[in-house]
């Protein structure tokens, strides 16, 4: 029943409209990973949910409930959500129980609450540390126990990962995410890592210039962009011209099939997206011939960038099967793809 | 439904309205002086302000002025300059030590500096001596931030302008002396700003100018039209000063984006020049400590007045610590909403409440309390002679400061407290008196006792608006040094120096930390 909806929400600073018409749904106890470069407005949306700014346009309702509208606005300590800031933003004078019960109501039985929060953040033993007494990320989980003490519809996160180094970045936000999972709380992650948005998200929005340019579930994003800027937000993308043909769409890489998703390109100039990890390397395969100019392992996997024709692509591929430098052999392409016209 | 959301919904949902009204006090208090000079003029009309105006005694007092000032800045900034250099970047032997002591003129307040002097002999009450005394009190507001200023700034711009072959002058005037502007210019803005506006000293010295005489006229005839036109001249004279203290404020936050670490300079070889430079530092500092302390010793040890105010001296410590201790807290409390919607709104009535006080800021104390006297009188005649109007015209004078301390602590705050502790379902207020405040309780005690300080050592309003039969150490030194009982004054400002010493070493410290 309580599900989030976003209905045209327009945002101006000044002269300066941030967010141009934003409509967004969220299904009860999913997780929705707002994705987009910096100054997309993905932050400002953030906070007109919190509640922090008032909209412009447009209705924010969570379940039946207009919190939002240019003429209604629930103030945030009235709208039951909990937010996670970028830097965790722990208060300062107060201890970890003291963080975590803040935001309890006074005659409830806080200090059972309190404990259990500990419990769930895996933080029992340090309920009476300062916040500076933690570390980077201890301070982020008691900020997110913070968030989910009172119980909140729904859990906001803006970065909360992005001060912490790239090692811990990767557990935390496997920790908190089952944690999420855990409780079975809604939750809104605002990033600029398409890995970890991928990694969490049920849903994946992208963000540019204070649009949505698509919604989709992650594979769908990855495989499937609606357009070539989604599909460059989201990961490395191979672009080339193609046209229609039997079977899917011709390019220097031959007939490739098109996703049923794809809207059917017009057929002349459309332009063909690859993954660049979608090829598969053969001696004597079918596919294109091609030549390995340049090579460049990285461990888990190997750069290479490989001519054909009069073509240079920089493909991906697992270490053990990528071929030598200077190697001639046939690339194929795995899968399908996506073109626009 | 949307009807009930409506109901408990506002337009204008950040608008803390708590603070807003709260940011409304300070900010009528600190108008009132405008409104009292407009009212005078009102009442005046036309033609008698102009006549008030145009008085040949005023151009006197404006020439007077406006010699003071200049020439106290200017010899300032000459002492301020090259101390600054001196103990920065050259091989000045000793120089940890001079620096330190380079900013304890600062413990002597400029009345009891000139009380000093004056009680030698005669001969320094005249406008020369005053500049000179005047420049020995207040060049350290030169110095310390110039020595800041000559730390942070990268030697890098002078060995580029040495090796496109400038001489070290040229060098000196080119390259390193426009990176110091910031610095120096708000320096000798403080210098001429507390020049317009000082009392005591310039009464003591017997030099006449604006301030002095709205206090005689004060004196004379309570509700002069004279005093209320020579407060518009005054006022007009500040706003250049305050003007050009706003644009240097914009200008400094530019030039400190981008710090790199810079390296430190190689201090320059005085050579033969050591002695006569460290000559010149014990003049200096002879001159501008030695007499004050030797002359205060003098005076508590001889002299015909000897022990004739000893038993003064308790009652003028409690007033002192009443008016100030009540008065710093007063102001700290006018200060917070001022500094929160500072910080944490944007918008015009953010940005008027704070810049208003600065505005202000330039206004002397002596049209303060006339100010204050004029209004308690006719719209608050109950209040007149209580403590409440020293603590209004205290507010006026002192909220800048206030503000300034107050805001270093709260920018530390991090941007999302107080929407963290909203989202967690607590109303504003309740966030600010459970967050915000036990966070910059440190920051409110310096400001606390940065500002006892400065009240303890405020004269012209305090003399003008303590509450019949309260005296302070202030006034005492005041009304001792008047009569010419010099010995009965030593005591009092032999105290006020001591209790400045703790804090001026402190904030000494501070400033030239900043450097690093």
């Amino acid at each position: 029943m309580s599900h989030i909806r976003i209905d045209n929400i327009h945002k101006s600073f000044g002269p300066v409209e941030v967010l141009k018409g934003i409509d967004l749904e969220l299904e009860q106890g999913s997780v929705l990973a707002l994705l987009g470069p910096s100054g997309c407005g993905k932050t400002t949306l953030l906070r007109l949910i919190a509640g922090f700014d008032p909209v412009d346009e447009g209705s924010i309702h969570f379940g039946q409930k207009l919190m939002a509208s240019s003429s209604v606005f629930v103030p945030p300590e009235r709208r039951r959500i909990g937010y996670v800031p970028q830097e965790g933003a722990l208060f300062p004078h107060l201890t970890v129980e003291g963080n975590l019960a803040y935001g309890l109501p006074k005659c409830a039985n806080r200090k059972q609450r309190v404990a259990e929060v500990l419990e769930l953040i895996g933080l029992q033993d340090f309920g009476h540390r300062y916040p500076h007494e933690l570390s980077g990320g201890q301070q982020q989980r008691v900020a997110l126990g913070r968030a989910l003490a009172p119980d909140p519809q729904l859990v906001l996160l803006d970065e909360p990962f992005n001060a912490l180094d790239l090692e811990l970045r990767r557990s935390m936000c496997e920790d908190v995410i089952a944690l999420l999972r855990k409780t079975g709380t809604t939750a809104i992650l605002v990033t600029h890592d398409p890995g970890e948005a991928f990694a969490v998200s049920d849903q994946l929005a992208v963000m540019m210039k204070g649009q949505i340019m698509q919604c989709a579930p992650p594979e769908t994003i990855y495989w499937q962009p609606a357009s070539e800027t989604v599909a460059r937000l989201t990961g490395d993308a191979i672009f080339m011209p193609g046209e229609c043909a039997e079977g899917g769409i011709r390019s220097a890489l031959g007939v490739i099939p098109l996703y049923s998703s794809c809207p059917v390109p017009s057929c002349h100039n459309a332009t063909v997206m690859v993954r660049p990890e979608q090829f598969q390397w053969c001696q004597n395969c079918k596919g294109v011939p091609a030549w390995v100019t340049r090579r460049s392992f990285r461990g888990d996997h190997t750069l290479i960038e490989v001519e054909i024709d009069d073509m240079c692509l920089s493909l991906r591929m697992p270490s053990l099967t990528t071929p030598q430098l200077g190697e001639s052999g046939h690339l194929r392409v795995l899968g399908k793809c996506m073109a626009w016209a | 439904m949307i009807a009930s959301a409506i109901r408990t919904g506002r337009r204008n949902p950040l608008r803390q309205s708590w603070m807003v009204w709260a940011a409304l006090i300070p900010v009528t208090l600190v108008v009132l002086p405008v409104i009292y000079i407009f009212i005078r003029t009102a009442q005046l009309g036309a033609h008698g302000a102009w006549a008030e105006l145009f008085r040949a005694r005023n151009l006197e007092l404006l020439l007077n002025t406006l010699i003071l000032a200049g020439g106290v800045t200017s010899l300032a900034v000459v002492f301020g300059l090259s101390v600054a250099w001196c103990v920065e970047r050259s091989n000045l032997p000793g120089r940890n030590w001079l620096r330190v002591v380079a900013g304890l003129p600062l413990v002597v307040p400029a009345f009891v500096a000139s009380y000093a002097w004056s009680s030698i002999d005669s001969m320094f009450q005249n406008m020369a001596g005053a500049i000179l005394i005047l420049a020995l009190a207040k060049y350290p507001l030169v110095y310390l931030p110039v020595a800041a200023s000559l730390r942070n700034t990268d030697p890098g711009f002078e060995d580029v302008s040495r090796s496109l072959g400038k001489g070290p002058w040229r060098t000196f005037f080119s390259a390193l002396l426009p990176q110091l502007i910031p610095a120096l210019g708000g320096g000798a803005l403080l210098v001429g700003t507390h020049m317009f506006a000082e009392f005591g000293a310039l009464a003591l010295l017997r030099v006449q100018t604006f301030t002095t005489a709205i206090f005689e006229s004060y004196e004379l005839q309570f509700n002069s039209s004279a005093a209320a036109m020579q407060s518009m001249v005054l006022i007009v004279l500040c706003i250049p000063l305050i003007r050009a203290e706003i644009r240097l404020r914009g200008g400094r936050n530019v030039a400190r984006v981008g710090k790199g670490s810079a390296r430190q300079a190689q201090p320059v070889q005085l050579g033969v020049w050591t002695i006569p430079v460290l000559l010149g530092f014990i003049v200096l500092f002879a001159l501008a400590l030695g007499v004050p302390f030797v002359m205060l010793g003098y005076w508590l040890l001889t002299g015909a007045s000897v022990g004739v105010g000893y038993e003064k001296i308790w009652p003028a410590i409690q007033g002192t610590l009443t008016l100030a201790g009540s008065g710093a807290l007063f102001t700290s409390l006018m200060a917070i909403p001022l500094v929160m919607l500072a910080v944490r709104q944007r918008g015009l009535l953010a940005r008027l409440a704070e810049r208003l006080p600065y505005i202000v800021h330039g206004l002397p104390g002596v049209v303060v309390a006339l100010a204050l006297v004029f209004l308690a009188i006719r719209v608050v005649p109950f209040a007149y002679q209580t403590i409440f109007v020293v603590l209004a015209a205290y507010a006026i004078l002192f909220l800048p400061l206030a503000q300034s301390s107050l805001r270093a602590s709260i920018e530390l705050l991090p941007n999302n407290l107080e929407n963290i502790g909203r989202s967690l379902g607590k109303r504003p207020f309740h966030v600010f008196v459970t967050v915000i405040l036990p966070n910059i309780a440190p920051g409110i005690g310096a400001a606390l006792a940065l500002m006892m300080l400065e009240m303890a050592r405020e004269l012209t309003a305090t003399l003008m608006l303590a509450p019949t039969g309260t005296t302070t150490l202030a006034t005492q030194v005041w009304s001792y040094t008047s009569d010419g009982e010099f010995a009965a004054a030593a005591p009092f400002a032999a105290l006020l120096v001591v209790i400045s010493i703790l804090p001026v070493w402190i904030f000494t410290q501070r400033m030239l930390r900043q450097g690093n």
